[in-house]
């Protein structure tokens, strides 16, 4: 049985974050798309990380918990340096492709990140940049799957909207 | 391109893993000093310990452990920072692989650091730094405490003909990256080395150089004169100096600037084009 109150060491965790550092910068730059501030990011959730990382109870989450750490760092970076415009102000559609084609085939998600509020984004990341499952994302976001997935949803459908037609629901 | 398409080809900075090890350095630090103030004792003794170092280094072998106790300002790898000040002491403090630069005067340590600049130049790889405002430094010191680093080849003095301000080079060994980061309360800056992630490819640039000569007046002139052309000090395989112009990426490149140096009223001292691998010293 695997022990589940296992702590990491200092160095331990150092290795795990170089491991993943990469992964760690490109969801953190996907928030603000310069590398100056990506790097800040990723310093200061990889500063926390050292931090605190003696509260990480079960080391098979790590990824998962650093994850979370890099969110939330770059939700609170982008609400601390600048005036974002997301989605329900925005009136300029993005061009469609083919209907055929999946919705990340159709839109450029990368670009459509930019219309969405920064608590909104790390779903689009999640799912259609790294490829998780919801229960993934729900560890990821601490929240349940059913609210992940209907959350999920519910920026999609905004997004669609805006993407299609230019206009969005109020949130 | 798609959007996962473009994720995956977000380019990595090669700063990344110093910015992480920075971070790690920071919290160690931070957790120290947390410790430090839970018990009078410990944190009088820490304050001291930090005093003594900045005032003596010759006891900083015995503390690398140190907390940090000062705000970061910034960290860069190029450019500079600081605030103007005038007649600062300059102390070091090494650890395996960084270099702690305090900062006092009149005795106290100084809230900011001085006014510096930080450059890395190739032929060989080497960071050089300037500090302004300072008159005060034990260079042996320095030098001994800079040849402590693991990732250090070999530092030496750029005498320059401010009094005022100090410049001093950094060799670094292959595939070594850095980060230099600025404090504030107290004043100090930290020179972290540590592995490159990729090997660098060496390549053959163009420099135009002076003859080898010693360090002194002359040379801190021949610097002078060129410093808008940006001109350096690069120590000589032989263990001499020469100062040096570049680099370019061709011949041809070197040797149209230097005709154009040559037409120059203050064109006296002969200058050459010569070239050498990116990470080696000139003959």
């Amino acid at each position: 049985m695997m022990n589940h109150t296992l702590h990491f060491t200092e160095q331990e965790i150092s290795e795990r974050i170089d491991a993943c550092k990469e992964k760690l910068y490109r969801l953190a730059f996907c928030y603000v798309k310069n590398e100056h501030e990506a790097l800040e990011i990723v310093s200061e959730a990889a500063y926390k990380a050292f931090l605190s990382f003696k509260k990480l109870k079960q080391p098979q989450y790590f990824e998962t918990w650093i994850s979370r750490i890099v969110i939330n760092c770059s939700i609170d970076h982008l609400k601390r340096e600048r005036k974002y415009t997301y989605i329900e102000d925005t009136s300029q559609p993005l061009a469609a492709k083919e209907s055929s084609l999946s919705l990340e085939e159709k839109w450029d998600l990368y670009e459509a990140l930019d219309l969405l509020r920064p608590e909104d984004k790390a779903y689009i990341i999640l799912k259609f940049f790294e490829d998780r499952r919801f229960s993934d994302m729900a560890e990821v976001l601490s929240l349940p799957e059913n609210t992940v997935k209907t959350r999920f949803y519910r920026i999609l459908n905004r997004l669609k909207k805006q993407l299609t037609q230019g206009k969005v629901d109020a949130p | 391109m798609t959007g996962k398409e473009r994720f995956d080809n977000i380019e990595i900075p090669a700063g990344l893993s110093g910015i992480i090890q920075d971070a790690r350095r920071r919290a160690h630090a931070k957790k120290r000093g947390r410790n430090v103030r839970r018990g009078s004792i410990v944190a009088a003794a820490a304050c001291t310990a930090v005093l003594i170092t900045a005032n003596y280094p010759g006891a900083a072998s015995a503390m690398s452990d140190v907390p940090v106790l000062g705000q970061i300002v910034k960290l860069l790898q190029i450019g500079g920072g600081g605030e103007r000040t005038d007649g600062v002491s300059v102390t070091t403090q090494a650890h395996a692989d960084t270099l702690d630069i305090h900062f006092d005067a009149d005795g106290e340590q100084t809230s900011a650091a001085p006014a510096y600049t930080v450059q890395r130049q190739n032929g060989p790889d080497r960071l050089i730094f300037t500090f302004n405002g300072v008159r005060n430094l034990n260079h042996a010191q320095l030098e001994a405490d800079i040849r402590r680093l693991a990732y250090v080849k070999d530092v030496y003095r750029d005498i320059i003909l401010d009094d005022s301000a100090i410049r001093f080079v950094v060799e670094l060994k292959d595939r070594t990256d850095y980060t230099v980061t600025e404090f504030k309360q107290p004043g100090m800056i930290r020179l972290s080395l540590f592995p490159a992630e990729k090997m660098p490819v060496s390549n053959k640039l163009y420099f135009i150089r002076s003859q080898e000569m010693k360090q002194g007046e002359s040379l801190a002139i021949l610097e002078e004169q060129y410093s808008a052309e940006g001109s350096g000090v690069v120590k000589t395989r032989s263990g001499s100096f020469a100062m040096v112009i570049g680099s370019f990426a061709t011949q041809a490149e070197a040797e149209a600037f230097l005709e154009k140096l040559k037409a120059r009223d203050d064109y006296t001292e002969p200058l050459t084009v010569d070239g050498w691998m990116s990470n080696e010293r000139p003959q």
